[in-house]
């Protein structure tokens, strides 16, 4: 893929930085075809974009228009009050009975009334904007919900019932009902967040109150939080992510439906404990930070404080996963709390100097002392315009299941640059060997495959030296016993612990 | 919707009935977003002007001439609705100047010329060569309009990677429509 391709597909997903959009601006100027092929691919994202099948914007336009008809009224009905401001005592002086005051109050109350007309006019307004707030609300219902609103006309009798049935209700709320405020969409970040609520979609905007029923969708670039002020609980939508607000009533009840999330959960009221719902299992959390992940056939939680109780949909088997564990719901996966995962160890040596691997292992740095230590999520490793730069990735592959497993190595990069990936059949570094290796650009092929052990750890190890000044990858990717082949992620690994 | 139907439909429309509207959106949503999704690269607000195009058709239904392509009439509107948040965002973001509105230019002089029935139709040559897995990658992106993220979740690969091969896919599919091309 040249840089050029690079760049336009980034334009074509919306991904483009600024810097990269005046790189690209360069490369149409210099180069006579670039033009050309820039426009052909953007023809052809246009061209799969018009194969769309699926399409439903009734409701969210049918929405939006009925929106429009209630404002339209609103603004009638303030055109009438413009016109006729005397219409239902809008405009008479505060009513304020002088008979039980003395005349020295009664005159102070008149030179107020005479000496001030803002506080007439303020009075006078006061009364306009609730008649017209009520003539709003009438005409706008009236829309909504049929010309025979409203249907009940209150008696006084019906007041005082409705008193006593809010009286219990709020006590009933009071002693039993959920500590929580509303649930607000606190921050928004990014574009694309959609709020599906009564068959409605809405765009969701940072201070949106939710209530129980409301679906919240964020697209690819857009994150949200939902706070609960004044309960300190937080949970946050990472891209990619449906989550419904099932139920308030008794307990916070989430439904999530594909994507992540991130949870701070405050102390919960004995027996309303938060509950989230996915396809797969159901995680019931009294107080506690943990991460909940959903793909198409599987659910992950990750513990950090506190512990949850994480029920399996299929047998309704329950494990306690305790912080710094996670565990998995899914087909032929061991349904236990394991040691917490996430990724490997980076270890970044800077000016390696040499040509084969053996530089990097004899430089006098290796492996003790490199320049820079960090993590990283998965086995993908992204390079752009680095010379003489090691790169040491390490920690443990937990398999999901018993059986042969096959690893690739995928590199895109020089051939002045190397990649050797090891593993060990024990969690001891010591007894590693070599699963695959690379000088070359390409993919290595077909490796024997390897027996590995649900429930173990084994020791795995990627060494590099890159020398380029091309972007280019390097990435590992394996076939586990009855699944595809795909990048090994962070849900299968733990970083090994640095050496101080 | 026949013509009478659709007469019939806007009568009612502007005799005050706004559920019937619904009826129009839905016959017609699918060829007002294809004409936008052509001009524009952004999803989301592909969307919005899709929405747009439909308020704005429902606030001028008065000037539609009964009997006349009500799907062209939206189509204009849908250009004009483009071409307006084009000059607006071009003046906000420099990272769309020049390219949107080489798109658009692009696009309008095809949709003038006999030149976008070829390339559709080599398009559609070309994705019904690519292999299985290529395949429902472009179903779920462009069939069902999915974001990486949620195409990402469903093959089981990270948002990158599934980003790359889609990539990597319609580089193949524009080096397949060159050769098409090149051979009529």
């Amino acid at each position: 893929m040249t840089r050029l391709e690079e760049l336009t597909l980034d334009l074509a997903d919306d991904a483009l930085s600024r810097e990269a959009a005046l790189e690209l601006q360069r490369l149409l100027a210099h180069e006579g075809s670039a033009r050309q092929t820039h426009i052909r691919l953007l023809q052809v994202e246009a061209g799969l974009r018009a194969t769309r099948q699926n399409l439903d914007l009734a409701p969210s336009i049918m929405g939006r228009l009925r929106a429009r008809m209630a404002d339209g009224i609103a603004r009638n009905v303030m055109t009438e009050i413009r016109a006729n401001p005397l219409m239902r005592g809008a405009s008479c002086p505060p009513e304020v009975s002088t008979q039980s005051r003395s005349p020295t109050s009664q005159k102070r109350m008149w030179r107020r009334h005479t000496a001030a007309p803002g506080v007439q006019r303020d009075a006078g307004n006061l009364r306009a904007r609730k008649w017209f707030m009520r003539t709003v609300q009438q005409r706008s219902l009236g829309i909504l919900l049929g010309p025979t609103w409203p249907w009940w006309k209150p008696k006084p009798i019906s007041i005082a019932l409705a008193a006593c049935v809010i009286l219990t209700v709020g006590l009933w709320a009071w002693f039993f009902g959920p500590t929580m405020g509303k649930p607000i969409l606190a921050e928004v970040q990014g574009t694309g967040l959609r709020l599906e609520r009564a068959g409605q979609t809405l765009i969701a905007t940072a201070g949106m109150s939710l209530s129980a029923g409301d679906v919240l969708r964020a697209s690819e670039n857009g994150t949200a939080t939902i706070t609960f002020v004044p309960e300190k609980t937080r949970v946050s939508l990472n891209a990619g992510t449906e989550l419904k607000l099932s139920s308030l009533l008794h307990g916070k009840r989430f439904e999530l439906h594909l994507g992540k999330l991130e949870a701070s959960v405050a102390p919960q009221r004995p027996f309303r404990p938060l509950v989230l719902n996915t396809p797969h299992a159901d995680a019931r959390v009294v107080g506690t930070h943990f991460i909940l992940t959903v793909a198409t056939n599987a659910t992950r939680l990750d513990v950090t404080e506190g512990s949850v109780r994480f029920t399996r949909i299929s047998d309704r088997r329950a494990v306690r996963v305790p912080a710094g564990s996670y565990a998995v719901a899914a087909p032929n996966y061991e349904f236990a709390a394991l040691p917490k995962t996430g990724g490997l160890l980076r270890e970044c040596w800077i000016g390696v100097t040499g040509k084969t691997m053996f530089a990097l292992r004899e430089d006098p740095r290796f492996p003790d002392h490199p320049d820079k230590r960090d993590f990283i999520d998965n086995l993908e490793l992204k390079v752009s315009e680095t010379n003489q730069l090691g790169v040491r990735l390490r920690g443990y592959l937990h398999p999901p299941v018993t059986g042969n497993y096959h690893f690739w190595l995928n590199y895109s990069l020089p051939d002045s640059s190397y990649a050797e990936v090891t593993m060990s059949p024990t969690e001891n570094p010591a007894e590693e060997v070599a699963i695959a290796r690379d000088g070359k650009v390409g993919v290595t092929q077909a490796p024997p495959p390897i027996q590995l052990e649900a429930g173990r750890r084994y020791y795995i190890e990627i060494q590099t030296l890159i020398n380029t000044k091309t972007a280019g990858y390097i990435s590992l990717e394996w076939k586990p016993p009855g699944g595809t082949r795909e990048l090994l992620t962070g849900e299968f690994l733990s970083p090994a612990k640095p050496k101080r | 919707m026949s013509n009478t139907d659709l007469d019939n439909v806007v009568v009612r429309v502007l005799a005050g009935d706004i559920d019937a509207y619904e009826a129009i959106v839905r016959d017609y949503q699918l060829e007002v977003w294809k004409v936008v999704a052509a001009m524009l690269l952004n999803a989301q607000l592909t969307e919005d002007l899709v929405e747009q195009t439909f308020i704005s058709a429902f606030q001028h239904l008065h000037s539609y001439e009964r009997g006349r392509d009500f799907g062209a009439w939206l189509k204009e509107i849908a250009r004009n609705q483009v071409r307006q948040e084009i000059r607006r965002r071009t003046r906000e973001d420099v990272r769309i100047e020049h390219y949107q509105a080489q798109l658009l230019q692009s696009y309008e002089l095809s949709a003038q010329s006999s030149q976008s029935q070829p390339l559709q139709e080599a398009l559609e040559e070309c994705t019904r060569k690519l292999p299985p897995a290529s395949a429902k990658l472009v179903e779920l992106r462009y069939h069902r309009a999915l974001n990486f993220g949620e195409i990402a979740a469903l093959v089981g690969r990270t948002v990158e990677a599934t980003r790359q091969q889609l990539g990597r896919i319609r580089i193949a599919l524009r080096e397949c429509i060159e050769k098409h091309l090149a051979r009529l």
